[in-house]
């Protein structure tokens, strides 16, 4: 029955009603065939009984004359009926007067012969009768027939070739009626199937199916529509879910677009502020680099000016001059300077395993004649080894004593230079015993071109700690001042400690 | 004034700028000396002069050329290359006189053979010093500084 699940249910339909009216066709015809083949052969019996009769009468003369061969044509005449196998006329003691055969079939004798009692015995392959035969009330002898079932096969044949055409031309007939019919049933059963698939398929759900029947089928629409309504219903607020759910993800992205757009400006600032940084830089010293050729005309020809021609020119044409000289020398000065300083970032070296010793020694020669003509006392603790530019930390140690020296009061400059090492880095300071800085400017001092003196007391640009400043920061350290006004000064400065050192 | 018998030079100066030829010129005459100069403007000028291609095709031969280095056209490392490379010109003395003090071009110069490299004086009395000195080596000295390589 596994094969009726998965065909339409319209041919399910047609099948249960066709092979309902087959199982039904086929049980009347069998118990016909059966009822026919059950009866049959005792009318063919009681035929043959009659048969009998007639023939023994005919014979009863001969039994009394005892006349065998008048007896035996009296069988003779059972040549009519073909499906007679055998008979035989019998004696009164059941003797056999005379038989007939059919041609090849065998010959017996019947056991009822000498019971003289009529009898009838229905065998699987034939049917046996025995008659006696009377004349008035007297019984002088019998008949036995034997008839083959020939004729009850071929009845049972025609019966059943009827019976086939019957059945054939009735299932026809219930086809065609089933094919009508089913339609009652599967119609409404497939427009509802119809229905869903279109709903499937398209995902509208306000689709309702339409009720045509009271039957099942219409409680099923009815279901099925109720089912519409709750999915309608479900699907709206998925719908309006998933509308919302959507809009919170778009508003991340955005959100989250916007942080990248922002970080990406960061970073595109940073990369702007480093390039501007380089070019600052090599603005610097192309500028004061290219501003250094006309200066050096001015001043060369206001010297010439005043060589050449001073004698002829009164007291205040001189003086002038000699403001633009002073003006033209401290402008080659700044310049210089801002030059010095735009190369401490713009021409460094690669830092390199640096000994501060050789360095700061190298320095104190640079410096022998200003610590000669100042007396001064230098001295200094083991200076590591470290990574360093070395000819910046010359000019690092050079400035910061030179300034010591500089700046000193009335006593002569003892200066010193100490060393220890602290986490990650080391703590360098040079101490003096000069005039001090006030706190106040403690930081204004590092920034270029800043000075708190005037230029009578002490000489100079402003621009040595300004340096300073840059050098240590380009190593990656701090610098910084602590002093009091008249009792000396002590410059701080850290440079990274190197493993092993 | 300085009476006494020297040799006239004839120096070419290649400089572009117009305030170093007069400076030189009048630091020749501080000298009291009066040397014969030709200046050139630019590189291609001063090759033109040296191998008397154009209008040249007159010009003496220099004893001494003043070279500058920043010059239009052809620079002076070229100009300089160009002497070096030409067996008669070589045999002229070059003094590099120029505002650079960079050391890339210093080596260049000494690399050509130029026999001094001097950096623009900012301060007159120096430039005068220089030029002396320049003047001294050059119309007294009986020899020149021999030139670097072949």
């Amino acid at each position: 029955m596994f094969w009726l699940r998965d065909i339409s249910i319209t041919r399910k339909l047609t099948t249960i009603v066709v092979a309902t009216s087959a199982a039904a066709l086929l049980m009347a015809g069998a118990a016909t065939i059966i009822y026919e083949r059950v009866t049959f052969p005792k009318s063919l019996a009681q035929h043959l009984a009659s048969l009998a009769d007639v023939v023994g009468n005919n014979s009863a003369a001969a039994i009394l004359f005892n006349d065998e061969t008048a007896a035996a044509e009296s069988l003779q005449a059972l040549k009519a009926t073909p499906n007679i196998m055998m008979a035989q006329v019998y004696r009164k003691d059941g003797g056999v007067l005379a038989s007939y055969v059919r041609v090849g079939e065998p010959m017996a004798t019947l056991s009822a012969a000498k019971t003289g009692i009529s009898q009838e015995t229905i065998a699987a392959e034939y049917v046996d009768i025995f008659r006696p035969i009377f004349v008035g009330a007297e019984r002088v002898g019998g008949i036995g027939l034997r008839s083959d079932l020939t004729e009850v096969k071929v009845r049972l044949g025609a019966y059943a070739q009827t019976w086939l055409a019957v059945l054939f031309v009735s299932l026809l007939g219930a086809l065609g009626v089933a094919a009508v019919l089913q339609r009652v049933v599967s119609l409404p059963i497939l427009n509802l199937a119809g229905i869903a698939r279109r709903i499937s398929n398209e995902h509208d759900y306000s689709q309702r199916a339409v009720k045509e029947t009271g039957d099942e089928i219409g409680a099923l629409v009815d279901g099925f529509n109720e089912m519409l309504s709750q999915i309608e219903a479900r699907d709206g607020a998925l719908t309006q879910a998933q509308g919302e759910l959507e809009k919170r993800v778009r508003d991340l992205q955005q959100e989250v677009a916007e942080r990248q757009r922002a970080e990406k400006g960061l970073a595109e600032k940073a990369v702007e502020l480093e390039r501007s940084n380089a070019e600052l830089q090599q603005f610097a010293y192309v500028a004061s680099h290219d501003l250094q050729e006309p200066l050096r005309m001015v001043s060369i020809y206001t010297q010439l000016l005043a060589k050449r021609y001073g004698p002829k020119l009164d007291g205040a044409a001189l003086e002038f001059i000699g403001y633009a000289v002073d003006g033209v020398k401290r402008m080659r000065l700044l310049i210089r300077d801002l030059l010095e300083y735009s190369r401490v970032g713009n021409r460094g070296k690669f830092l390199a395993m640096t000994d501060c010793n050789a360095v700061f020694d190298l320095t104190l020669n640079n410096l022998e004649a200003v610590i000669e003509e100042s007396h001064a006392r230098i001295t200094r603790d083991p200076l590591p080894v470290i990574m360093a530019d070395d000819v910046q930390l010359g000019q690092l140690f050079q400035n910061l004593i030179s300034n010591a020296i500089k700046y000193r009061d009335s006593k002569p400059p003892e200066i010193h230079v100490g060393c220890k090492q602290e986490e990650s880095h080391w703590l360098f300071w040079v101490r003096d015993n000069g005039i001090g800085i006030d706190p106040q400017y403690a930081e204004r001092i590092f920034i270029i071109f800043q000075r708190l003196h005037g230029k009578g007391e002490y000489p100079g640009s402003g621009i040595g700690l300004a340096i300073c400043k840059k050098i240590v920061e380009r190593h990656g350290g701090k610098i910084w001042v602590e002093s009091e006004l008249g009792k000396g000064s002590t410059f701080y400065f850290t440079l990274p400690a190197t493993a092993g050192s | 004034m300085n009476t006494e018998q020297y040799r006239r030079l004839r120096i070419l100066h290649v400089e572009d700028n117009i305030g170093d030829v007069r400076l030189i010129a009048e630091a020749i005459r501080e000298t009291g000396r009066d040397h014969e100069i030709a200046v050139a403007f630019d590189g291609v000028e001063a090759l033109d002069y040296l191998h008397r291609r154009g209008h040249y095709a007159d010009a003496w031969r220099p004893e001494l050329i003043l070279l500058d280095l920043n010059l239009p056209k052809k620079g002076g490392i070229e100009v300089l290359a160009e002497i070096n490379a030409d067996k008669e010109l070589r045999q002229i003395p070059v003094v590099v006189l120029t505002s650079s003090s960079a050391p890339q071009d210093i080596n260049r110069a000494y690399a050509l053979n130029a026999n001094r490299y001097i950096t623009k004086p900012a301060d007159l009395s120096e430039l005068f010093n220089v030029v002396g000195e320049l003047e001294k080596y050059w119309t007294d000295g009986a020899t020149l500084t021999p030139r670097r390589g072949v």
